[in-house]
């Protein structure tokens, strides 16, 4: 407790420390106009439930819990034999954590603007992040864990990229364990009439819609930091990955045509163990962005309008930046505890022996619906893809007693549990895009007088989607995802200025908010998933400042509905010019519905927090 | 001390029966306009009260004078209520100079010539929005330089804002909290270009339909760089401009509603988009304008208010306040004739103003004070602007072949939390822009005034 004391007291230290030692600075130099600005911020968020993140070693649900294993092999490899079931007590051996915090960050971004003349521009920006840590950390020595990868010992929070050695991804990054320094803004900015052409490290947005991603595809996400959790207001600002382009856009009348070319940058997904890991901690994931690194997105949108409405179509061709996931070799050669010499097959599988994998079939099922994975055909498709593991008897089953009979047995047999090795792969794939907006005009003051509406909608042909049982047949579908969006300022007082609202309607005919495949909705310890139709969210936020804006109220809903609730309220406080405070609770339950395994917000509601950014600006 | 050839309340009668009767003309002695045609000097419009304050306070009070607490009850009718509040009661010193004597340095040369040029021309349509005879948008200058009634007064604010084709504003704005502290400050530049109205009396690139483009982006601090809107106007001021707005937390321009106009820009202005010019709305969203009566007044309209020369980016030394920071050093002169009009915001129900209140100098029909009130009539804020020809002892800031003429300050004061927001229209903001008013120097359109111009100022 006195280190967790003592990281959030050096949080606040280094911010207070900065905050006087740092200035903006502008002026001219040779001609050029120059502007240096930036900030420092304290972030945290403390956990205000006892729940621990289940996807990490120390948060595993399984952790201390007494499961009554029945192991046995499956009866046609050996219809001869007897076939006797093994009954033991699992208890897995991991050592639950109990944190306070969800995130103790501190930042300090600097901005450098530049005027060369009226024609040419420069923006660079430079952002430093220290993660605290103030967190009870996975450490593999307490629990006999040799497992393989980078990422597979302790907390990594910010490296990624290679599985032996670490490092990153993007190419203006500079990354360690507990840091990392990056370059989000570099470009040059060339006006001449209409045309406008932005070159270099640079994020792109498109569409009306907030947090509901349609026509918002040229980027991936980088979660590591705060995942989706940060202050709602405040959308992917933090979050979007910038991408070193070429945007170009020409303005004609009413319209404008905006173009792109990209290089390809994956979204970025927090590491295993570290607070918001929402991938589970059992899986080593083999990432082969290698093959991809070179490749190039790009796209257009035309926007305008024609009379009262306003009109965009857009197209975008990329390699879709979430990945897809598939069972892969572990080429790890580590015997199970019971199979002498059987290292060298596992090598050949998926399979990993460590006491940081699954130990049992009730782990398996739980966590394979939580992933919205099929428990069965996992197992199935990890036996048919990889033969070998059928020297070591295994062999596909038909129902879930099979199933939980084999995977019990072969988890007594490894001794500890296995981990299971999957590989990240990226495929390209075009989107087609249109949307119209009209702003309402009704009587001053009802709820139709200056209502904006718009509604954007994609269409994806064959989207490859992780395939449920992690197959290297992928599942590949057509997807549309759509959005309408309404947004007013409706003024209740005299004395307070307009709320803000927005409502939002997303639907999704494939796959969820988080991309993974419908197919794998619903299943649970008991059962498989079978899948549902569409997925729909609703957004409602508002923005109430108060008179001189120094203090703002929002609130922010997003609803599953299938059953998950996402409720943020939140303060935003501008004491002065040099200052800037926020302050903010997440409110999760994914318990809403008939299975939680339906709906997107049961995998982050473990996450409820109540967050606090304390910022200095210079 | 000079003989006075009029009675001391000669003027003040004359304006009540101006008032009463509804007579447009300005001017006491001889039709103001005429004069100016002919270049004449005040002297032969008005009475020696009206143009000299040691005349209109018995001697009490004289050009080279310093108004203080100790001496405004002299001139407590020539100011605004909120004025006189500041000088009274929060240490506020105004400086008292001789008046402009040339009516033409209260204009742009170009914007005058346009109003001379096109006197009489104006017409209000069956629509109540301003047409030449032939049924097009206005030609430029001052549209009814006699107004009848407060509609036409007040379009003489509303169609020229800032009385150049295009005006490019580096604005450096200070926000003083109620124990005079400096809590805020912000560098933010405002473009306007319109497309009618233009002195030269063409259209814009076609753009018959509109009225003007105006964007304003914050260049400093870091929390708010970036942060832009761009308001497109329509011609037809019963419609609420498109606006469209790049919030640095969405990476993207994306459209807002634009009928909320009451409410800070950012954190701790107390400026709004309603205050801009006295005018900042589309006219006929509001209603019930009228003349209330004309007054003289004192109004900081003189080239000593232009800070070029005395300071390297055209700031003003303050003074006044808890802090003594709260107020700009201002140097006021007598204005003969104001007219007084109100309006109400009949087109925003809920408004937290009640009515608003312009003293609109006659002379060159642009505001001298503006003053809000609340839904229960009590002052809510004054909006008072600062004007003036740059050409002082230190330097001439040309505007094509003549001085230029603008606006040069603001105090923006909410009295109900007494909260002030001073800005100056400065030389240049952080990011490098400066102040100017050719449309032709660069391609302003593109660079500032369109969709993809958010975009790019956003970063």
């Amino acid at each position: 407790m006195s280190y967790k004391k003592n990281a959030i007291l050096a949080l606040l230290s280094l911010t207070a420390a900065l905050s006087g030692s740092v200035q903006a600075l502008d002026g001219s130099l040779l001609g050029m106009d120059y502007n240096i600005s930036g900030f420092i911020r304290a972030e945290m968020a403390v956990k205000t439930v006892d729940e621990e993140n289940p996807y990490n070693q120390r948060g595993n649900l399984f952790n201390g819990v007494a499961v009554e294993r029945r192991g046995a092999l499956p009866q046609t490899n050996l219809p001869l034999l007897p076939q006797p079931t093994i009954n033991d007590t699992a208890v897995r051996n991991g050592i639950p954590a109990d944190n306070d915090f969800n995130f103790t960050q501190v930042r300090m971004e600097n901005t450098i603007q530049l005027r060369f003349n009226s024609n040419w521009s420069s923006t660079i920006k430079l952002r430093g992040i220290f993660d605290a840590a103030a967190y009870e950390e996975f450490d593999p020595e307490d629990v006999n864990s040799e497992a393989v990868g980078y990422l597979y010992g302790e907390p990594n929070y910010f490296e990624y990229d290679d599985f032996e050695t670490g490092g990153v991804q993007n190419r203006l990054e500079w990354a360690g364990e507990d840091y990392m320094i990056d370059i989000p803004t570099a470009y040059i900015d060339y006006q001449d009439g209409p045309l406008l052409i932005r070159a270099g490290n640079q994020q792109i947005a498109w569409g009306q819609a907030l947090f509901f991603r349609v026509m918002d595809v040229a980027n991936g996400l980088d979660l590591r930091r705060h995942l989706i959790l940060d202050f709602a207001s405040e959308e992917y600002a933090d979050e979007r990955i910038s991408s070193p382009a070429i945007r170009a856009s020409y303005q004609i009348g009413v319209w404008e045509l905006d173009t792109f070319v990209q290089m390809f940058q994956p979204t970025i997904y927090p590491n295993p163990n570290t607070p918001y890991n929402v991938i589970a901690s059992q899986f080593t994931i083999r990432d082969t962005y290698d093959s991809v690194d070179e490749e190039l997105n790009s796209g257009f949108r035309l926007k305008g309008s024609i009379g009262d409405v306003g009109l965009q179509f857009m197209y975008t061709n990329r390699i879709n930046p979430d990945g897809v996931f598939r069972w892969t070799k572990s080429n790890v050669n580590r015997d199970a505890e019971l199979v002498p010499g059987s290292g060298s097959t596992l090598a050949e599988t998926p399979l990993e022996v460590d006491t940081t994998g699954v130990w049992s079939a009730d782990e398996w099922f739980t966590y394979a619906a939580m992933a919205r994975l099929d428990g069965i055909e996992g197992l199935n498709t990890l036996i048919r893809e990889f033969p070998e593991s059928q020297t070591l008897l295994a062999e596909e089953v038909d129902s879930m007693e099979e199933a939980r009979r084999e995977l019990d047995f072969f988890f007594q047999a490894s001794g500890s549990g296995f981990r299971g090795h999957i590989a990240r792969e990226y495929f390209r794939e075009d989107i087609f895009g249109t949307g119209f907006s009209y702003v309402f005009q009704g009587e001053p003051g009802s709820w139709t007088d200056q209502l904006i509406l718009n509604f954007e909608v994609t269409y994806t042909p064959d989207r490859v989607f992780t395939n449920t049982n992690l197959s290297r047949e992928y599942i590949v579908e057509d997807e549309i995802i759509s959005a309408l969006v309404l947004e007013k300022y409706q003024r209740f007082s005299r004395s307070f200025p307009a709320t803000y609202f927005v409502f939002q309607w997303m639907h999704r005919t494939e796959s969820d908010l988080f991309g993974r495949h419908l197919s794998g909705m619903g299943g649970d310890i008991n059962n498989t998933p079978d899948g549902v139709d569409g997925w729909d969210g609703l957004v409602l936020a508002l923005q109430q400042p108060f008179p001189g804006l120094v203090w703002r109220a929002d609130f922010s809903m997003l609803y599953d509905t299938r059953g998950g609730l996402l409720v943020q309220p939140a303060l935003k406080w501008k004491p002065s010019g040099d200052w800037n405070i926020e302050m903010f609770y997440t409110y999760l339950d994914g318990s809403l519905g008939d299975n939680p395994n339906e709906n997107i917000i049961e995998t982050i509601e473990w996450a409820e927090e109540f967050g606090m950014r304390v910022a200095y600006q210079f | 001390m000079r003989i006075r050839k009029y009675d001391h309340n000669f003027s003040r009668r004359a304006f009540l029966e101006k008032t009463a009767l509804g007579v447009a003309g300005a001017g006491l002695l001889s039709p103001l306009w005429s004069s100016i045609a002919r270049g004449a000097d005040m002297s032969k419009v008005y009475p020696d009260e009206l143009t000299s304050i040691e005349m209109y306070t018995k001697g009490k009070i004289k050009a080279g004078d310093i108004i203080t607490a100790n001496n405004v009850e002299h001139v407590k009718e020539l100011l605004d209520p909120v004025a006189y509040h500041q000088v009274k009661t929060m240490g506020r010193r105004i400086h008292i100079v001789e008046p402009v004597k040339d009516v033409s340095s209260l204009y742009p040369a170009e914007f005058l010539e346009a109003t001379l040029r096109n006197k009489g021309k104006a017409v209000l349509g069956k629509d109540n929005n301003v047409y030449t005879a032939d049924g097009k948008p206005w030609v430029g200058g001052v549209p009814f330089p006699e107004p009848k009634n407060g509609i036409e007064a007040a379009y003489n604010l509303t169609l020229s804002w800032g009385r150049h084709d295009y005006s490019q504003y580096a604005v450096r704005d200070w926000d003083i909290d109620p124990d005079g502290d400096l809590s805020y400050q912000y560098d933010f530049v405002w473009c306007e270009l319109n497309t009618t109205a233009r002195t030269n009396g063409d259209i814009w690139k076609g753009k018959d339909d509109l009225l003007r483009y105006q964007s304003v982006f914050f260049t400093a601090p870091n929390d708010s760089a970036g942060t832009s809107f761009l308001s497109i106007w329509d011609y037809d001021q019963s419609k609420f401009p498109d606006l469209h707005g790049y919030i640095p937390a969405f990476r993207r321009v994306r459209q807002f509603p634009t009928n909320q106009r009451f409410e800070p820009l950012v954190p701790g202005i107390t400026l709004f988009l309603s205050d801009a010019w006295a005018a900042g709305d589309p006219l006929l969203t509001w209603g019930n304008y009228k003349i209330i009566g004309r007054q003289p007044m004192l109004g900081v309209i003189g080239p000593r208010n232009f800070h070029g020369g005395y300071h390297d980016n055209w700031e003003k030394p303050v003074h006044g306040g808890p802090k003594d920071q709260t107020f700009f050093d201002t140097y006021m002169e007598m204005v003969p004739e104001c007219l007084v009009v109100e309006a109400e915001p009949v087109g925003y129900p809920r408004s937290p103003v009640g009515k608003k209140r312009i003293w609109i100098d006659v002379r060159n029909q642009m505001y001298v004070a503006y003053n809000t009130y609340d839904r229960r009539g009590e002052i809510w804020k004054s909006f008072e602007p600062h004007y003036a020809l740059q050409s002082n002892d230190k330097m001439t800031r040309k505007d094509g072949a003549h001085p230029a003429w603008s606006w040069s300050s603001v105090h923006s004061h909410d009295l109900q939390s007494n909260r002030m927001s001073r800005f100056v229209q400065a030389k240049s903001v952080v990011g490098g822009y400066q102040s100017h008013y050719d449309g032709t120097k660069e391609d302003v359109y593109n660079k500032y005034l369109t969709v993809q111009a958010m975009q790019r100022l956003g970063g």
